[in-house]
């Protein structure tokens, strides 16, 4: 009986069905070269971790230290903010590797135009290609009480996803909440249609949501995995980063926001007053 | 806030060395795992509200660097591969020391480079770190069938190596 390594290696793991496992145990108790591959097989587990361990033995990059201390930290954000304005970008690290993708221009013309509240949404349909049915209705625009969109964004804490009711279950999920540096409050929404996805930020204004920046990422949950290109994710995150006052909200604060109905008009009527 | 940012951060600091074998894992490479890594690390600060109460972090950044690796590094892997010629005059091992099991580690680090990036990501999460298959497949993206196929491969090479080197002595 020959056992193929695929089988072996499940044994080694414990995986294999009762009769599978039974079979295998067998075989190696009769075939001696099976035996020897066998314990090769757990010699090659040890291997392998040791040559991933020899990274250990490598130093930290000081960038990564610095990132990851706390007042570094801080004197880092400071300066990624002052370069922020200065050139809208905000990840340091891929700064000098980012590759500039070919619709670039188009795209960062289209977002940029939908920056600006009370601006209206002049964001060119031709950048996102055509989603279904459930994006185009209810992930597009001004978003209005009584929209599952609405409910999503007023209600649903981060990281909760709104399945669609349209065949081929369209899905939307909160995965950022801020606060502008104007006292606003911004989420972004990754929406998976069956063949196309899309990232869009709304910010809520008065009593509605309005779209800020959409970009199309390939794939849908018809792939079931969905890698979002970080080229497409950078524009909306450079428009993040514009936006953006310090930190994302912890999930406490989100929390609290969403408890207060999202409500920044103690905050307007404040600045109102101060300028009386 | 502060303090939950600091608790994140120390969170981070701890996982980093398990972070950083994952990159190297999925890259083969150490400088691009420490790009990885660090691109890693800004993301999971960015995305930090995603993460959720009592889920395993290590998985959660292992499926952040995972995905970055595809998106941004991977198109730009054959203008590193001329860079990486001179990582190779570095001695990255002291070409005396040997495993325990008498075997060089160079040796093995030479066919795990010449595997495909998730093979090699896959034999590290299930071989190294003791994920289990359904674990290791959530983070990988993949059906577990896939998991399996994929570390037998891993696997099975290496102990290739393992048992002609023994012929040999």
């Amino acid at each position: 009986m020959t056992v193929t390594d695929e089988k072996l290696s499940a044994y080694l793991d414990g995986m294999l069905e009762p009769e599978d496992a039974a079979r295998t145990a067998q075989a190696l108790l009769s075939d001696p070269s099976l035996r020897a591959r066998f314990n090769a097989m757990k010699v090659a587990d040890k291997a392998a971790a040791t040559v991933f361990g020899e990274i250990d033995k490598r130093p930290v990059p000081e960038a990564l230290r610095n990132l990851l201390d706390r007042e570094g930290n801080s004197a880092r954000r400071q300066e990624s903010r002052s370069e922020t304005q200065r050139n809208g970008l905000s990840f340091a690290v891929f700064r000098e590797r980012l590759k500039v993708p070919r619709n670039f221009a188009a795209l960062a013309a289209s977002i940029a135009l939908a920056i600006g509240f009370g601006a209206g949404i002049t964001l060119d349909r031709g950048q996102i290609a055509p989603p279904d049915r459930f994006l185009t209705a209810q992930g597009v625009g001004v978003i209005e009480p009584g929209n599952p969109m609405f409910e999503l964004l007023q209600n649903a804490p981060s990281g909760q996803t709104l399945v669609g009711k349209e065949p081929g279950g369209a899905k939307a999920t909160v995965v950022l909440t801020f606060k502008t540096k104007d006292g606003r409050y911004c989420r972004e929404v990754e929406m998976q249609g069956t063949v196309e996805g899309l990232r869009t930020l709304f910010c809520k204004q008065e009593d509605q949501w309005r779209m800020v920046a959409s970009i199309a990422v390939p794939g849908g949950t018809a792939h079931g995995y969905t890698p979002a290109t970080t080229e497409n994710l950078q524009v909306i995150e450079n428009v993040i980063s514009r936006l953006i006052d310090g930190a994302p909200l912890s999930r406490a604060s989100e929390t609290d926001a969403i408890k207060n109905g999202w409500d920044t008009q103690k905050f307007v009527d404040e600045l109102k007053g101060h300028h009386r | 806030m502060e303090k939950i940012l600091q608790d994140f951060q120390d969170g981070l600091i701890a996982a980093l060395p398990r972070l950083r074998r994952f990159a190297y894992a999925l890259t083969g490479s150490m400088a691009d795992a420490d790009d990885l890594t660090q691109a890693t690390v800004e993301r999971a600060l960015l995305k930090r509200s995603m993460l959720r109460e009592g889920s395993n972090p290590d998985g959660w950044l292992f499926k952040i660097c995972r995905n970055i690796w595809i998106d941004e590094i991977r198109r730009k892997t054959a203008r590193r591969e001329v860079a990486e010629t001179s990582e190779k005059d570095e001695p990255m091992v002291d070409g005396n020391k040997v495993m325990e099991d008498r075997l060089e580690v160079a040796r093995i680090e030479e066919v795990l480079k010449s595997m495909p990036d998730d093979q090699r990501a896959v034999i590290f999460l299930v071989a190294a770190e003791g994920y289990t298959y359904r674990e290791a497949a959530e983070i990988m993206g993949c059906p577990t069938g896939t998991i399996m196929s994929k570390l037998a491969r891993a696997r099975g090479r290496i102990t290739d190596i393992l048992l002609s080197k023994e012929a040999k002595s």
